[in-house]
């Protein structure tokens, strides 16, 4: 048997196929981006770094014990609002997708509608929260409702996809059986399609809970949403009170924390493909 | 076999015996209630109202052009380089996020990581950055490190990091310990057997995650450009200052193609990789 060699005279022990050649021509592509932007194109002052006022700031950081109580139950009554907003966001958000990912999945409804209903939400979720935000604050002035709305379409898009995407994996001979009894679209829907997907739906609405609470976070420096934890974190940070950043940031990081941990417990019931 | 003569019989005599469906229609409507319930609660503790944003569309549609239209293109020539810029930050935080997660993953995999110490020190961190939001790591950053580039590339970067230590290290667990323990066996040293056994097998996952963190840090640029500096969403910021919406909503049109191209370039290369 001829054995193949490489340019070296080494033997090549595995042939190589195109997604090789990708993978390679990929990673030197973003390793010479990389190198090219660092070195290059980014010019950093390194004098503008103060490791000093960083510790400085770090050591006001973690001084919780200068935090008014009075202060500490207010953040937590925004941290509550915060939540609250998020929450109402995935409601919303998961009401709606849940309609429209039905329209959008592939074997409920015409190659047609379902191209339809997924082009308008990939090109709503390219339009980033953010700018939805500010959309809806330009025409309903800035109130917490707009707010919600605003970040409300980002996560509709984001249901439409993965909904969908979860209702084209129901078994096929389940949706077939059913209409050859005669069932009609919303007894299919209602009988089969949702219940076996209903797992996933779950999981889907728990993860984009994860995400929405950390969108309404930061919506508020952004934006400047009233009676968020993130406007008050970046109004303490502008007037320099530290002890009340680190203590918002700590609050941010508990309640993202423990969401995470019943996502992952949600998660590993129904594994839901990368995302 | 005891038999009803009608379905009232039945149900007066066991008042719960309703069937299958009507139990689950039943369960359905009730865990629905209790939501809408709490979500009313909550909709009034935080001062949301649905009604008013369909009973004021028509006014805010028109205050909405207004502002916003018709779009201003005299800057495109500064947008498209501060897009350019956004392009290569997402690409060179996402190169070195994922970089220094792989290695963060190999510490903290139950296959790969062989120093508890480190195991628990890295994990702990990389569950600190990964559940701080990004506009807060930019927030909080800006003291130290000074508004612009470099911030932001910082602040995507912890992004990246915090969110593919957490995929890395659920991927290399879920590699195949066959090769690696036929490599120990023939007593090759831990960098051979991650390099030999773990590297190739998990590099076309990684470099598709990879393609998706540069995917999503473009997503994020806007908001982190707007708090951090540095990219197109410092433009957007700028222009939201100074409210001009018309130079605004140009610089968001080509945000929006920028991000669906990527999303499709990223869609299609993660296809012929994987």
């Amino acid at each position: 048997m001829r054995v193949a060699r490489n340019v070296f005279g080494k033997p090549k022990l595995k042939e190589r196929t195109t997604s090789d050649i990708l993978i390679r021509l990929l990673v030197i592509t973003f390793l010479a981006v990389s190198a090219y932007t660092l070195f290059i194109r980014m010019e950093y002052k390194w004098d503008l770094f103060s490791a000093q006022t960083g510790l400085k700031f770090l050591a006001r950081f973690i001084r919780f014990d200068q935090v008014p109580p009075k202060m500490m139950l207010d953040m937590v009554g925004r941290l509550l609002n915060t939540i609250i907003l998020g929450v109402l966001t995935t409601l919303i958000g998961a009401f709606v997708g849940l309609v429209f990912g039905l329209l959008g999945a592939r074997n409920l409804t015409n190659p047609k509608v379902s191209n339809v209903v997924k082009g308008i939400a990939s090109f709503v979720r390219a339009v980033p929260t953010i700018i939805w935000v500010l959309i809806f604050v330009a025409g309903y002035g800035l109130t917490a409702t707009t707010a919600v709305v605003g970040m409300a379409f980002h996560s509709f898009a984001f249901f439409v996809k993965s909904y969908a995407e979860s209702f084209e994996e129901v078994d096929r001979g389940t949706i077939e059986a059913l209409k050859a009894t005669g069932a009609n679209w919303f007894q299919i829907v209602f009988g089969a399609v949702i219940p076996s997907a209903l797992t996933k739906l779950i999981s889907w609405i728990a993860l984009r809970s994860e995400i929405n609470f950390t969108v309404a976070v930061v919506i508020g420096p952004a934006v400047g949403v009233p009676g968020t934890i993130g406007t008050m974190i970046n109004n303490a940070a502008r007037a320099g009170n530290y002890e009340v950043q680190g203590f918002g940031i700590i609050l941010v990081f508990i309640t993202a924390f423990l969401m995470e941990i019943v996502v992952t417990r949600l998660r590993q019931n129904s594994i839901v493909s990368n995302h | 076999m005891i038999s009803y003569k009608s379905k009232s019989e039945l149900l007066a005599k066991h008042p719960f015996a309703l069937n299958f469906f009507k139990k689950r229609l039943l369960r359905f409507l009730l865990i629905t209630a209790g939501i809408l319930a709490l979500a009313s609660v909550g909709a009034r503790l935080v001062g949301f109202q649905i009604l008013p944003i369909f009973l004021k569309l028509p006014q805010a549609l028109t205050r909405f052009f207004k502002l916003y239209l018709p779009p201003d293109f005299s800057e495109v020539s500064k947008l498209f380089e501060q897009l350019w810029l956004t392009v290569l930050l997402a690409v060179c935080s996402a190169t070195v996020g994922v970089i220094l997660a792989y290695f963060s993953a190999l510490a903290i995999s139950k296959t790969t990581g062989k120093i508890p110490v480190l195991r628990i020190g890295i994990r702990f961190l990389a569950t600190l950055i990964r559940n701080i939001p990004s506009a807060i790591w930019a927030i909080t950053l800006l003291m130290a490190f000074w508004f612009g580039e470099f911030l932001a590339f910082i602040v995507m970067a912890l992004g990246t990091y915090g969110f593919m230590t957490r995929v890395f290290s659920d991927m290399i667990d879920e590699t195949n310990t066959n090769s690696i323990e036929a490599l120990e066996a023939t007593g090759a040293s831990y960098w051979q057997i991650i390099a030999q056994a773990v590297f190739p097998e998990t590099l076309p996952v990684a470099v598709s995650w990879a393609l998706y963190a540069v995917e999503s840090n473009i997503r994020s640029s806007t908001i982190i450009g707007m708090l951090a500096g540095g990219g197109v969403g410092y433009l957007i910021g700028i222009y939201k200052h100074f409210r001009k919406f018309e130079l605004l909503f140009t610089a968001v049109i080509f945000v929006v193609i920028t991000i669906l191209v990527a999303d499709q370039v990223s869609t299609q290369i993660r296809k012929r990789i994987l």
